[in-house]
């Protein structure tokens, strides 16, 4: 399901490169958005461990339906939150769980006397946010979204927010982009659009690409 | 507050000074049914056991001296360096060892801040080091500075000394001196014997391994009074001798030694592996302040090339 192509389209690359920490890729259900945050995540790997947080696969079932990932994704780094947990628990512990999976993770010193790799940093996409949210009064969702951007700034990382809303006007401005998902067909044939609605530091906005 | 946690060198704390008992920087914890310590400052998780080997391999050791035929010392030498070259395409930075070395030397000299302290001052350079910078790829040069910096460290803590601080492909350490001037002193000497025999025995060998040049060091030794201040963040030391030692290093040839007069005098039965250097166009052009005579500087007759 995977393709190269949204990672080919340069201004998203240069998005990437210039230091931005936060995307939200909206868009309704089937619409692409988890494979454009994953092809995202895959031209990053050099740099970036990626985490995958997510309310409805295993991680064997990610690994079934997007084969690719394997290289880049390794099961400890999906992070399955269930359905049960997410109706049963406070959405406030959930997100201080998830918080603290990424940041707690405990590196250990093998051997003292080699140089240390410099470590990557953490590349999170986030499918499980709408759920997580959906209990809070706008104040609270305000500073839920500020705690998880401010977890990547604090670790040189990035995040990705995936969303089905239509409107989410407060993520939206508190990121450095946003792009727009949605699915056209043409003679039968479906074609993937992206809309480029917010991308900080390229000046430019609303810029439509179709695959 | 900082100074009543923090022992002194001269407290009679065996190396590396009481440190996994520093709650600023150590928390004893279990990770994965391991015993050790959590680093606070790295974020890491450091096993007790790995802590032991760690201490055993710097702790200082008043009988250590590298000698050209001890294959042991020399064999590990050489393993360790083949293990850190072989990353040396990748973007990699300081082994743990390095930074627990710079940092007992920082805590030490924070703990005795403003205060003077009398020390012997080592420096230590690479010989031409410019030419090595243009015929090197950065990633060449900084693997290579990098190795060099690790084992002169290791070498320095071997001999009770602390690094004060790197600068390119030079290094200044301090052996700090409480009642045992002469004893300080000799190790010193023998600190700038081993780095020298260190290099031609097993970091040169090493480096034609992996395709380097060879090195060659200059060292300078003098003792005396310098203060301990603060330039910001981190310690430092000012002072008449430092300033000393650093006109007195690059005397000495490649591979060679050079001392102060004021370490050549506790030497003790060592003084007659060192000449005084007689020609006018290499002598100092300053007086002792002890003795209000010219400064004499000793060179070492033996040359490690």
């Amino acid at each position: 399901m995977m393709s190269s192509e949204y990672s080919e389209f340069p201004i998203l690359k240069k998005f990437l490169e210039i230091g931005n920490r936060s995307l939200l890729i909206k868009g309704e259900s089937g619409d692409g958005k988890k494979s454009l945050s994953l092809d995202l995540a895959r031209t990053m790997t050099k740099d970036y461990n990626i985490y995958f947080i997510t309310g409805n696969k295993k991680p064997e079932m990610m690994h079934t339906w997007y084969p690719l990932v394997k290289s880049f994704l390794p099961s400890e780094n999906i992070i399955q939150i269930s359905s049960n947990e997410l109706i049963s628990s406070d959405s406030n512990f959930l997100l201080a769980e998830m918080l603290n999976h990424i940041s707690d993770t405990v590196t250990t010193v093998d051997d003292p006397f080699v140089s240390e790799e410099i470590p990557k940093k953490p590349f999170i996409i986030l499918d499980i946010w709408d759920s997580i949210i959906t209990e809070f009064n706008p104040q609270l969702k305000m500073h839920a979204e500020k705690l998880v951007t401010s977890l990547a700034d604090k670790h040189n990382g990035f995040i990705v927010f995936l969303s089905d809303k239509e409107e989410n006007s407060s993520l939206e401005q508190l990121v450095d982009g946003v792009i727009q998902t949605s699915k056209l067909y043409v003679d039968n044939y479906m074609m993937r659009e992206i809309i480029l609605k917010k991308t900080n530091g390229n000046g430019n906005s609303n810029i439509k690409n179709t695959i | 507050m900082l100074s009543h946690t923090i022992p002194k060198i001269n407290d009679s704390l065996p190396f590396p000074f009481d440190i996994q008992n520093d709650r600023l920087r150590f928390q004893s914890t279990t990770v994965h049914n391991q015993k050790g310590y959590y680093d606070l400052v790295e974020k890491k998780f450091i096993s007790a056991q790995k802590m032991q080997d760690l201490i055993d391999e710097l702790k200082p050791d008043d009988s250590f001296e590298i000698k050209p035929d001890d294959s042991v010392i020399i064999d590990k030498i050489k393993k360790r360096i083949n293990q850190n070259l072989s990353f040396m395409q990748k973007n990699t930075r300081d082994s743990y060892s390095i930074k627990l070395l710079k940092y007992l030397s920082n805590r030490l000299l924070s703990s005795q801040s403003e205060q003077n302290m009398t020390s012997v001052i080592l420096f230590v350079d690479i010989v031409k080091s410019t030419n090595l910078a243009t015929t090197l790829t950065p990633n060449e040069m900084s693997s290579l500075i990098r190795v060099f910096s690790q084992e002169i460290s290791i070498l320095i803590s071997k001999h009770s000394g602390f690094v004060l601080k790197y600068a390119g492909d030079a290094a200044i350490a301090f052996f700090p001196i409480s009642n045992n001037a002469e004893d300080v002193c000799q190790n010193a000497v023998r600190c700038a014997k081993s780095m020298n025999r260190a290099i031609k025995h097993a970091i040169n060998p090493a480096f034609e391994k992996f395709g380097l040049p060879e090195i060659k060091i200059r060292v300078g030794v003098e003792s005396g009074n310098n203060q301990i201040v603060f330039f910001g963040p981190e310690p430092d030391l000012i002072g008449s001798t430092i300033t000393m030692t650093s006109k007195i290093y690059p005397l000495a040839d490649p591979c060679q030694i050079a001392i102060g007069e004021e370490v050549y005098k506790k030497l003790n039965g060592a003084t007659n592996h060192f000449s005084q250097i007689q020609s006018d166009s290499k002598k100092l052009p300053y007086t002792n302040s002890n003795t209000g005579k010219e400064y004499a500087v000793y060179l070492s007759k033996e040359v490690f090339s």
